[in-house]
């Protein structure tokens, strides 16, 4: 995981291995963190923290896939992956929440609707 | 012959040949004339160069770009030669050497406030080592650039700024930054290099976060010297790529070395990547890192390092490495 490189990934920024990363952390492009990052995470993009990376700060995203530790709240647009080796500590808000088994996750979920899924919630209610 | 001889070096030091280029507009025929002004490096003097210098001339004429000339001389320096030609009216300054020739130039226009940037155009042609700039320009050596210059394909690039002084490529430091002989010795100074010991540094991007690690390989890229090189970096879109990578394992060092060597940072592992606008390199024990720019030293550790967007209009070839 920690010698993936800017090839494999894709990423406009990327933050390796053994670095420590300090501050507002913020790109219009797709990030990938392997290291150790305290502050804030935002990305218009996509966000890939790998399995060694330990995030202690608030992260927004489009679409993340999490393998590290992230202790703060995040908030996704789109879709939140947490893999089986993800551990989250904080809150964490998305339309679409996948956790594998074996993540570990404590803190509070929400799932944002669309207009159009918080009109058919209420169609079935008068239905009943 | 003699009298030929002198006959075509008076004629290309005083004529002034143009590129004459017709724009119908309001139903009137307009006429712009670009006068070229070719500066020529000391070290020219030597007569290994003579017939290549010979060649150049002879193309210039043909293709009627020959103008005005000036040589560098013991008592006249290239700074001087250079204002002296912007105060004469002279806007498109050709250099006729080196990349230390070209840079020397760029510097002195970059440094001027007479005349707006906007106003004045650089240009090479390559004669003489090294020559890593004009690969990246597109530009090839000795007579062949004569069709690049000709060509007269302008483009508006970013200009890099370490502290007070330019580059146009990019700045190294960390294991590259021993590599300030490279240009003498090849990939062999690499060799020397290999006792480098990475350093902690702090590394501050746009005042917004900073990174720490042990470095082993830093460098900030505006233009991309090769073609090959992954990725390929865009000079005119405001920003430095930054690829710092942290220490490897001295197992496959050698592999590793051929990456950087290749401009193939994309494919470096341990390698972290941003793009800023002002970069600060701090070295938290004291201890100053060099930092090479254009593959010269031009300063070290604490240092800013800026981009200046669209700062220089330079004439490339189609061999560019950019768009």
């Amino acid at each position: 995981m920690g010698e993936k490189n800017h090839e494999e990934t894709q990423a406009e920024t990327i933050v390796g291995p053994s670095v420590k990363v300090e501050g507002e952390l913020s790109s219009e492009g797709n990030v990938r963190i392997d290291g150790q990052v305290v502050g804030n995470v935002q990305t218009s993009q996509n966000l890939a923290v790998g399995e060694q990376a330990v995030i202690s700060a608030n992260v927004k995203a489009l679409n993340a896939v999490i393998a590290g530790k992230i202790k703060g709240n995040i908030t996704v647009d789109e879709a939140l992956e947490i893999t089986e080796t993800g551990q989250i500590e904080g809150d964490i808000t998305a339309k679409i929440i996948s956790i594998a088994p074996g993540a570990i996750f404590r803190g509070q979920c929400q799932m944002p609707l669309s207009a159009s899924q918080e009109t058919a919630i209420e169609v079935e209610e008068v239905t009943e | 012959m003699g009298i030929w001889n002198l006959e075509l070096r008076i004629s290309l030091k005083i004529a002034t040949l143009w590129v004459v280029t017709r724009r119908v507009k309001n139903c009137k025929l307009k006429i712009f004339i670009i006068m070229y002004y070719y500066i020529y490096d000391s070290f020219l003097e030597n007569l290994k160069y003579r017939k290549i210098l010979d060649r150049v001339e002879i193309r210039l004429s043909d293709l009627a770009i020959a103008g005005e000339a000036s040589h560098v001389r013991p008592l006249r320096n290239l700074e001087e030669i250079v204002l002296e030609a912007l105060g004469q009216g002279k806007r498109t300054i050709i250099a006729v050497g080196n990349d230390y020739t070209f840079k020397k130039i760029v510097n002195t226009v970059l440094n001027q406030n007479g005349i707006p940037l906007s106003e004045i155009t650089v240009g090479i042609i390559p004669v003489g080592q090294p020559n890593f700039i004009s690969e990246g320009l597109g530009v090839p050596a000795n007579e062949m650039a004569c069709e690049v210059i000709s060509g007269r394909i302008i483009k508006i690039i970013d200009v890099g700024q370490v502290n007070q002084e330019y580059f146009l490529t990019q700045a190294v430091c960390g294991f590259g930054g021993k590599n300030e002989d490279r240009n003498k010795r090849g990939n062999l100074s690499y060799l020397q290099a290999l006792h480098y010991k990475p350093q902690d540094i702090i590394i501050k991007i746009d005042d917004k976060f900073q990174a720490r690690l042990d470095l082993f390989h830093l460098v900030l890229i505006n233009l991309s010297l090769k073609k090959e090189a992954l990725p390929l970096t865009n000079p005119a879109d405001g920003f430095l790529n930054v690829f710092a990578t942290s220490k490897l394992s001295p197992f496959s060092l050698f592999d590793k070395l051929k990456l950087i060597e290749g401009e193939k940072y994309a494919l470096l592992p341990k390698t972290s990547v941003f793009q800023a606008t002002k970069v600060q390199i701090l070295s938290p024990h004291q201890k100053q890192i060099d930092i090479l720019g254009d593959l010269q030293k031009i300063g070290s550790t604490p240092a800013t390092i800026k981009i200046l967007p669209r700062h220089l209009r330079i004439i490339v070839g189609k061999e560019r490495t950019f768009e």
